[in-house]
């Protein structure tokens, strides 16, 4: 997954960052970024607040404009084809936001005839609702009377009938209770199994290790380290993490003590 | 795209019980109102055609008269009313709908009518018209106030963004669906319309078709305008509730209180004369000048009398192949007509400067133009009403000449002892109105339906550049 190479084993990132920097003002919100994601990886990236997390998922998303760089989607670059870009990502924050007075399989038929999907018969959509581990009663149900769990199945199944390549996750277990924090690690490996291409920003090293191929830690912008949790155990990991950290907070103490 | 916001926002509006609910009370109100209108235009023609019979048969049949007795027993000019006043009778109910024509006097009940109207336009009345001038912004309001800000709010706008959805195709979409509620309000226009069709045309009104189009035309345009706003106000501010509040001040500023104050501007920096001081002057005027016992008034019917000596040759009025007294009476009545047409123009001037006063308050309130436009395509506005008045008047100096001109030619010796029977007045014409064509009234409102256009256009580009803004908004956050 190295950043470098992205037609590395004859198949291109779907997911792709090139000397990326973006800054705001005076403050550089990242620097010389350079991730590849193919399909069937998961890259975690780690890091604590401010650390670039969200703003290279923003760039992905084509909501920020690179101060230079490029942010590729499958080969194309988000900042000149943002709506095209858009059509191979499925984006799932903490939070999937779905509008309340809509049953589940509603929002699911909206926002997949936004990607472009508008011909599905309610049994496709059922199948994407139970692909995602959504019932087919509770999918008829408003979701406003949904858990944060459900809603993300039902932001899974939107990406499925999206029939999305890439998958942008922004914290995605935060707040999820474990029995559905596992349930959505389980889904996550399932779609990266079928080859999806996953980039998953968290400050949860437990369940990074669990759902990355790649973990990547960021600090002030940087891509700091990249990991294979396969080879590096998880307690290495997350004493490299925690030594990076320390280090971001040493130095942040210093520059106030300055 | 498009398509699925709007297949969205319906599903939503299907299931808010606030819209569906002020949805229902505004389409009840728009049946009420046509059935009223259609009760009342139809009570209003049904009266008219009895009173014009009723008329005409006691002229044709009021006997032996003298021709100058008959001019001041006199007849009624009785306003059509057009089908379209079903829709909106403006101030047509207020301004009269029969003028008296008699010899020396031009009725000024006319003035009375118009020196109302001022004050009539701070009354609600229930017709469609009203109901959509106020009604269908509110609708709007609470359709779109939420357009954007809730989105922003429950997280949605991004989770859409993040679908590739642009600004412009969520403000489309958004405004169509709106406006595809609000035309939900339509039966009760097409009610009111196939109710106006059902009701005989006597006014003949030219070019209904062509008025018709335009009123549907102007309330698309102003509900559209309250809608592009409420979607920007909404995507400007950072919640939903904001966006409510600051939209239901603009519509009671708009709606309620401009209005009322643009006509307490316009009636005090152009107050009209009052109607008995008016009405005093006019009889004066028209009046002492030619029949008083002031030296002028002796000096001027002298001259006549030595003018028409001269005309004829003779030396003494005995002499006169015509009857001098009808000969005299005619050239009052031409002395009067001057009079009248000087003091009835000061007086629409100074109702026209009040309507350019109340105009210049519609660049702060769309209801104004609308309203405007609305009541000149019905026929049934002040414009309307002069338009009546003037050709009244109009015939009502044909209709004293012709009295006065069977004195002159018929009278001879007899003089006012002269006496015309029901022969003669059968053979008077009746008054027939002709309406002004739709482009004569057009051109009386461009004014209105520039300012209207400009809200609309302004309403649009606050939207627009407002859902981009939010997009950016949200991008940063």
């Amino acid at each position: 997954m190295s950043s470098t190479n992205s037609n590395e084993n004859g198949r291109m990132a779907i997911l792709q960052t090139i000397n990326l920097r973006k800054t705001f003002g005076e403050v550089v919100a990242l620097e010389g970024l350079n991730i590849a994601v193919k399909p069937g990886e998961t890259l975690c990236l780690l890091g604590a607040n401010g650390a670039g997390k969200t703003t290279t998922i923003n760039l992905f998303l084509g909501f920020l404009e690179p101060t230079s760089g490029e942010a590729l989607v499958n080969g194309r670059n988000v900042a000149m084809a943002p709506v095209e870009t858009k059509q191979d990502i499925a984006y799932i924050p903490e939070q999937v936001a779905l509008y309340p007075s809509l049953t589940g399989l509603e929002n699911l038929r909206f926002f997949a005839a936004l990607a472009g999907h508008d011909k599905y018969s309610d049994a496709e959509l059922y199948t994407c609702i139970d692909r995602a581990g959504l019932g087919k009663a509770q999918a008829d149900r408003p979701v406003a009377g949904y858990s944060k769990g459900m809603r993300q199945k039902i932001g899974i199944a939107i990406a499925l009938a999206k029939q999305a390549k890439a998958f942008l996750l922004d914290e995605p277990l935060s707040g999820l209770d474990p029995s559905a924090a596992n349930e959505f690690a389980v889904l996550a490996n399932q779609l990266r199994e079928d080859g999806a291409a996953i980039l998953i920003a968290t400050h949860d090293i437990f369940r990074a290790t669990e759902l990355a191929s790649t973990i990547g830690i960021m600090k002030a912008g940087r891509l700091v380290e990249e990991l294979d949790p396969k080879s590096v155990h998880s307690i290495e990991i997350e004493a490299i993490y925690l030594n990076h950290m320390r280090d971001n907070h040493v130095r942040v103490s210093a520059g106030e003590a300055a | 795209m498009i398509k699925a916001i709007i297949w969205k926002e319906l599903l939503q509006y299907r299931r808010d019980g606030r819209v569906m609910s002020v949805l229902l009370i505004t389409l009840a109100l728009g049946f009420a109102a046509a059935v009223n209108g259609w009760s009342t235009v139809e009570t209003l023609q049904r009266e008219r055609q009895s009173a014009v019979q009723s008329d005409r048969d006691t002229w044709d049949n009021q006997g032996k008269k003298n021709p100058h007795t008959a001019a001041h027993f006199s007849r009624y000019a009785f306003q059509p009313t057009s089908n379209l006043a079903v829709f909106d009778p403006g101030l047509k109910d207020f301004m009269g709908s029969a003028i008296w024509l008699e010899a020396h006097y031009r009725d000024p009940a006319t003035l009375r009518a118009v020196e109302d109207a001022v004050e009539i336009q701070r009354f609600a009345r229930l017709t469609p018209a009203w109901i959509l001038q106020v009604f269908a912004p509110l609708l709007a309001i609470l359709l779109a106030f939420a357009g954007i800000a809730a989105e922003r709010e429950r997280g949605t706008l991004r989770q859409v963004m993040s679908s590739g959805v642009s600004p412009q195709h969520l403000f489309v979409g958004k405004a169509i669906a709106a406006l595809c509620i609000i035309a939900l309000l339509a039966p009760s226009v097409i009610a009111a319309v196939a109710l106006a069709a059902n009701t005989q045309d006597e006014m003949g009104l030219p070019g209904a078709g062509l008025r018709l189009a335009g009123i549907v035309l102007a309330y698309a345009i102003y509900i559209g305008a309250f809608t592009f706003a409420a979607i920007g106000i909404s995507a400007r501010v950072a919640k939903s509730k904001t966006a409510l509040v600051i939209l239901v001040g603009f519509w009671a500023a708009s709606v309620v209180f401009i209005p009322r104050l643009a006509t307490d501007v316009g009636s005090t920096l152009s107050p009209a004369p009052e109607a008995t001081d008016f009405e005093a002057r006019l009889s004066s005027e028209s009046s002492s000048p030619f029949w008083g016992s002031s030296e002028a008034a002796q000096q001027r019917r002298a001259d006549i009398e030595t003018e028409v000596l001269a005309q004829y040759g003779v030396d003494n009025i005995a002499d006169l192949p015509i009857n001098y007294d009808g000969y005299l009476l005619q050239e009052s009545e031409e002395f009067a007509n001057g009079v009248f047409d000087r003091m009835y123009d000061e007086l629409w001037g100074a109702y026209e400067d009040q309507a350019d006063i109340v105009r210049l308050f519609s660049l702060v309130s769309p209801t104004l133009a609308l309203s405007n436009i609305s009541s000149a395509l019905a026929g049934s506005d002040m414009q309307a009403h002069r338009h009546f008045a003037d050709s009244a008047e109009l015939f009502r100096r044909d209709f004293v000449r012709i009295l006065n001109e069977e004195m002159i030619e018929n009278g001879g010796e007899d003089g006012y002892g002269y006496m015309s029977d029901n022969d003669f007045w059968q053979q008077n014409p009746d008054f027939d109105y002709q309406p002004p064509t739709a482009g004569d009234v057009l051109s009386n409102v461009w004014a209105d339906i520039l300012i209207l256009l400009a809200w609309a256009f302004l309403a649009y580009q606050l939207a627009s550049r407002s859902v981009r803004f939010s997009f950016k908004q949200e991008a940063m956050a």
